[in-house]
C-alpha cells in the first residue's frame, strides 16, 4: 500500500536511514509548525517500518492517553520484550497496570454512572513532580543499563515520539521534556541498537549536547511545488473538480499558493476532489 | 474552491486562519446527514470503534456511510486506534451547539459521559474524558465527579498531577463554553490548585481559597475540602492560628462523615501545626491517630510522614532509642514509595542523632546519602540542612575548626531562612565557647536568641540560653552562669526533654561545684542529679554527655575528699 504524502523525500530518507547497518545519525529530529505534516510523516514511517523492527510510537498530543516517563519506559519494555529487562530496578518491577478496588460512580442527569478505576500505579513514583522526575531518571538508568546488555545481534529498535511541545506546557509535558533532555536521549546514546525520532513544533537545541553528532535535524517547511501535489493526487487516485478541468496545474497552483504550501490545509482540499473516473477522465 | 475563497485565503493573516477558512468551506458542501453526524462526533475529543458502534445504535445520523463521507473530506482523522474531528472544525461545531442547541449538546454529552465512564479497563484519559462530558451534561453531578477524581488522583499512591492537569484543562474548556454554573466553577478552581504548575505562592493561594470559602454554597463535602486545603495553605504561609482553626473544622467534619482518609490528612496537618509550636503532647496524639487511619487504608507514604514526625518528637523529647526506631521505619517506607524528600529529611535527622551517639561512620553515611538526594532535586534547604548536620557530626568528633567552616557554609545556604541561620549561629557559638572565643560567641548567641524569641521556638531558645550560661561559665561569671543553667534545666524538664534537661543539669552542677555549693545546690542533690543524668545518657547512648556527667561525679568525689 502506498502512503499518500507530499514531497518530504529528504525527511523520509533520513528516517529510512535509521535502519541501515551503517546508520550515521541515530537520532532524527523533525521540527515543524502545526499542519506541516509531522504526524503524516511519522504515520508513514510507522506503516513502513513497524513490520520490520521493534517500533515504539508515542504521540504526546494524543487525547486518549496521559503520558508520563514511566508509562513511556513501560511501553518500550513491552515492545522490545520484557525478557530483556532483568535488572533489579527494571520497569516491570516498579510499574504495573493495577486495578484499584473501588469503583467510581456518579449521578449524571439522574443516571448512575459507574466505572472501574484502573490506573498506572507507580509503586515508587514519589510525591512531588521533582521527585517523580528524579525517580523516572533512576528508572531510566536501569532501563538503559538493561538495553546495553541486549545481544549483539539484536536488531535496531526505534522510539518515535510525536507531539513534542504540541501545546502550552502542561504538567505532563513539563516533566517529559526534562526527562527526555536529561535522561532518555543521552542514555540512548550508549545503546548501539537504539534509534530515536522526535517530532514537534519546537525541539530542544542539540548544539551544546555531547550527542549532537548523533542527531540529524530536519525542518518541515511545507510543500510549495504544485507538481508534488499533482503527483499526490494521482497516488490518491483523484480526478479534478470541474473548475480545474481546463488547466489542473494552474488551478492547483492557485490553491497551493493561497495555502502557502501547508500540507494540513491542502490535503483536505485534495481529499474533497472527485475520485478518478468520476470526473470523466 | 471558488475565487472568493481563494481571495479570502490570500488575505488571511496566518496558517490557522487559512485552515479555518478551508474547513468552513468544506463543511458547506457536506450533505445534511453527514453534517448531523459531524455534530455528534465533534462532542468528544476522540472516539474509537467501540464508541462509534454504540453511537450507531443511538444516533440515526451516525452511520458507516456518514463516517466515510466525513473521513473522505478530511474532517475526521485517524491516529492509531482512535479518531477525532479536526480541531478547527470541532471548535466551530461545539461553539455553535453551545450557543444554539445547548439541550442537544447536553444530551450528547450525557451519552459520551456514559460511554467513557463505563469503559473497562479505564485509564486516566478515558476517565478524564468521561468527566469532561459529565460536566457538560450535568454541571453539578459532573463537578462532584471531577473533584472526587482529582482528589484521588493527586493523592497516594498515584500522585498523578499530569492526569489532574488534564481534568482541569478539560473542565476549563467547558467553563469557557459557558456550560457550567458558579458552583461548578468554584470546584474547578479548587482542582486547579491541586496541579503544581497551576498553584500560586502560599499567600496568593490563601486569598483564593478564602474567597472560595466565602462564596461557596453550603455543600458540606466541598466546604470541608476547602477548609482542609485552606488550612494547609495557611500552614505553608506561616499563618498558624488561622490554619489550626480551619484544620480543626475539617477534622471535625471528616470525623462526622466517617471519612478516615481525609480525617488522617487533617490530623497530620494539625500535628504539624502543634509541633511548630512545641505542643508535643498534642502533636503526638494527632500523628498517632493519623497514622492509624493511614495504616488502615494502606497509605504507606502518608503513614511514614506520621512515623517520622513522631520520631522527631521523640528526638526533641530526648528519647533517642524510640527516635532511632521511628526514623529507621520511616526511612524504609519513604524509600519504598520513592518519597525522596521524606527519605533525605529522615536521613538528616538520623545522621544528627547518630552523631550525638558517637556512631560517626553511620551518621556520615546517612548525611552523604541525603545530600546525594537533595542535589538533583535542587533542594537548597535540604543541602543547607546537610551542611548543618555535617557541622554537628564534626563537632561531636572534636573537629572544631572544620565544624565551624561547615556551619558557616550552612548559614550561607540557608539564605533567608531565619531559623536555619539561627541554629547555625547557636551551634557555632557553642564551639567558639570551647575554643575560648567568647566575644564572637556572644554576638552569635544574641542574634540566635532574638530569632528564636521572635519565632516563639521554646526548644531552640532554651538551647541558646544554655549556651549563654556556658559562655558566662567560660568567663568565670559563675553566679549568672548557674542561674541561667538552672533555669534552662527547668525549661527542658517542662518541655519535657530529659536528655537536654540532664545536659543543663550537669552544667549547672559543675558550676555549683566551682562556686562551692551555694544554696539549693548541696553536694548530695548535685550528685544525685549527676547520677540521674548519667543514667539518661546511658539509656539514650550519648557518650560525650555521659563523659561530662562522669567528670562531674569525679569533681564531686574529689570535693568530698577535700571536705573530708
Amino acid at each position: 500500500m502506498q502512503f499518500a504524502i507530499a514531497n518530504y523525500r529528504d525527511h523520509q530518507a533520513a528516517l529510512t536511514g535509521l535502519l541501515e547497518a551503517a546508520c550515521g545519525k541515530r537520532f532524527v529530529f523533525i521540527e515543524g509548525e502545526k499542519d506541516y505534516g509531522k504526524t503524516w510523516l511519522l504515520q508513514w514511517f510507522q506503516m513502513e517500518f513497524a513490520p520490520r523492527c521493534p517500533l515504539i510510537h508515542v504521540d504526546l498530543a494524543a487525547p486518549d492517553e496521559v503520558f508520563s516517563p514511566p508509562v513511556i519506559v513501560a511501553k518500550c519494555v513491552s515492545i522490545i520484550g520484557s525478557k530483556h529487562f532483568t535488572g533489579p530496578d527494571c520497569a516491570y518491577a516498579k510499574y504495573r497496570l493495577e486495578e484499584m478496588s473501588s469503583p467510581r460512580s456518579a449521578e449524571v442527569s439522574g443516571n448512575k454512572i459507574t466505572g472501574n478505576n484502573i490506573n498506572i500505579t507507580a509503586t515508587a513514583r514519589g510525591e512531588t513532580p521533582r521527585e517523580q522526575l528524579v525517580n523516572a531518571m533512576t528508572l531510566t538508568n536501569a532501563f538503559i543499563e538493561d538495553l546495553t546488555r541486549l545481544p549483539a545481534d539484536f536488531p535496531p529498535f526505534v522510539i518515535s515520539i510525536d507531539g513534542y511541545d504540541h501545546t502550552a506546557p502542561d504538567q505532563a509535558m513539563i516533566q517529559i521534556k526534562q526527562w527526555l533532555d536529561g535522561s532518555l536521549l543521552p542514555g540512548l546514546c550508549a545503546v548501539p541498537q537504539a534509534r530515536c525520532v522526535l517530532a514537534g513544533r519546537r525541539l530542544p537545541d542539540v548544539a551544546t549536547k555531547a550527542w549532537s553528532g548523533d542527531c540529524a535535524k530536519r525542518e518541515l517547511k511545507g510543500v510549495p511545488d504544485t507538481r508534488e501535489w499533482l503527483d499526490l493526487a494521482r497516488i490518491m487516485k483523484k480526478g479534478y473538480p470541474p473548475k480545474a478541468k481546463d488547466d489542473p496545474a494552474r488551478y492547483l497552483d492557485n490553491v497551493v499558493d493561497a495555502l502557502k504550501g501547508v500540507p494540513g490545509s491542502i490535503m483536505p482540499v485534495l481529499q474533497g476532489w472527485p475520485a478518478e473516473g468520476a470526473d470523466g477522465r | 474552491m471558488d475565487d472568493e475563497l481563494l481571495s479570502q485565503l490570500r488575505k488571511a493573516g496566518n496558517d490557522s486562519e487559512r485552515a479555518r477558512l478551508v474547513f468552513a468551506s468544506i463543511m458547506q458542501s457536506v450533505p445534511q446527514d453527514a453534517l448531523q453526524a459531524l455534530h455528534v462526533l465533534s462532542v468528544p475529543h476522540w472516539f474509537d470503534p467501540s464508541i462509534f458502534t454504540e453511537l450507531t445504535r443511538r444516533e440515526p445520523a451516525v452511520t458507516e456511510d456518514s463516517f466515510g463521507e466525513l473521513g473522505s473530506r478530511g474532517l475526521v482523522r485517524r491516529s492509531g486506534e482512535t479518531f477525532s474531528v479536526v480541531s478547527e472544525v470541532r471548535t466551530y461545531v461545539l461553539s455553535m451547539l453551545a450557543q444554539s442547541e445547548v439541550t442537544r449538546l447536553r444530551d450528547l454529552s450525557k451519552s459520551f459521559a456514559e460511554f467513557f465512564l463505563r469503559r473497562s479497563p479505564s485509564t486516566f484519559a478515558t476517565a478524564a474524558e468521561g468527566i469532561y462530558h459529565a460536566l457538560a451534561a450535568d454541571p453539578s453531578g459532573g463537578a462532584a465527579l471531577l473533584l472526587n477524581a482529582a482528589s484521588t488522583w493527586k493523592g497516594e499512591p498515584l500522585f498523578a498531577y499530569e492526569a489532574v492537569d488534564r481534568l482541569a484543562t478539560n473542565a476549563i474548556e467547558q467553563r469557557d463554553r459557558h456550560l457550567l454554573d458558579a458552583s461548578s466553577a468554584a470546584r474547578i478552581t479548587l482542582v486547579e490548585l491541586m496541579v503544581p504548575r497551576r498553584r500560586p505562592p502560599p499567600g496568593e493561594e490563601v486569598k483564593i481559597l478564602s474567597n472560595l470559602l466565602e462564596t461557596a454554597p453550603t455543600d458540606d463535602a466541598f466546604r470541608l475540602q476547602l477548609r482542609l486545603r485552606l488550612g494547609l495553605a495557611q500552614l505553608n504561609a506561616g499563618e498558624i492560628s488561622d490554619a489550626e482553626e480551619n484544620l480543626r473544622a475539617a477534622r471535625d467534619g471528616y470525623e462526622k462523615q466517617g471519612n478516615e482518609h481525609m480525617l488522617g490528612e487533617a490530623l497530620l496537618a494539625l500535628g504539624r501545626a502543634a509541633l511548630r509550636q512545641d505542643r508535643y503532647a498534642e502533636a503526638k496524639a494527632c500523628f498517632e491517630l493519623a497514622a492509624e487511619k493511614f495504616e488502615r487504608h494502606q497509605l504507606i507514604s502518608a503513614r511514614a510522614h506520621c512515623t517520622e514526625s513522631l520520631a522527631d518528637i521523640s528526638f526533641y523529647q530526648g528519647e533517642y532509642p524510640a527516635a532511632e526506631r521511628g526514623l529507621t521505619e520511616a526511612l524504609d517506607a519513604f524509600h519504598a514509595t520513592g518519597a525522596l524528600i521524606g527519605e533525605a529529611n529522615t536521613r538528616i535527622m538520623l545522621g544528627q542523632l547518630l552523631a550525638l551517639q558517637g556512631r560517626f561512620a553511620d551518621s556520615s553515611t546517612h548525611i552523604d546519602k541525603a545530600k546525594a538526594i537533595y542535589q538533583p532535586l535542587n533542594q537548597g534547604l535540604g543541602l543547607a540542612n546537610s551542611s548543618k548536620a555535617t557541622g554537628v557530626l564534626l563537632r561531636e568528633q572534636g573537629k572544631h575548626r572544620e565544624a565551624l567552616e561547615r556551619l558557616e557554609q550552612a548559614a550561607a545556604q540557608y539564605g533567608d531562612t531565619a531559623s536555619g541561620r539561627a541554629n547555625c549561629d547557636m551551634l557555632s557559638a557553642s564551639i567558639l565557647i570551647e575554643l575560648n572565643e567568647a566575644e564572637e560567641a556572644e554576638k552569635l548567641l544574641r542574634r540566635a536568641a532574638e530569632t528564636f524569641e521572635e519565632m516563639q521556638d521554646r526548644y531552640s531558645l532554651a538551647l541558646t540560653r544554655r549556651e549563654m550560661g556556658l559562655l558566662d561559665e567560660s568567663r568565670s561569671a559563675l553566679g549568672p552562669a548557674l542561674a541561667t543553667l538552672a533555669e534552662t534545666t527547668r525549661e527542658f524538664e517542662a518541655l519535657p526533654n530529659p536528655v537536654e534537661a540532664a545536659i543543663s543539669g550537669v552544667a549547672a552542677g559543675r558550676v555549683a561545684v566551682k562556686l562551692g555549693f551555694p544554696a539549693g545546690f548541696d553536694p548530695r542533690a548535685v550528685a544525685q542529679s549527676a547520677r540521674g543524668a548519667a543514667s539518661v545518657f546511658e539509656t539514650n547512648g550519648v557518650p560525650r554527655r555521659l563523659k561530662e556527667a562522669q567528670e562531674l561525679l569525679g569533681m564531686l568525689a574529689s570535693a568530698a575528699s577535700t571536705r573530708a
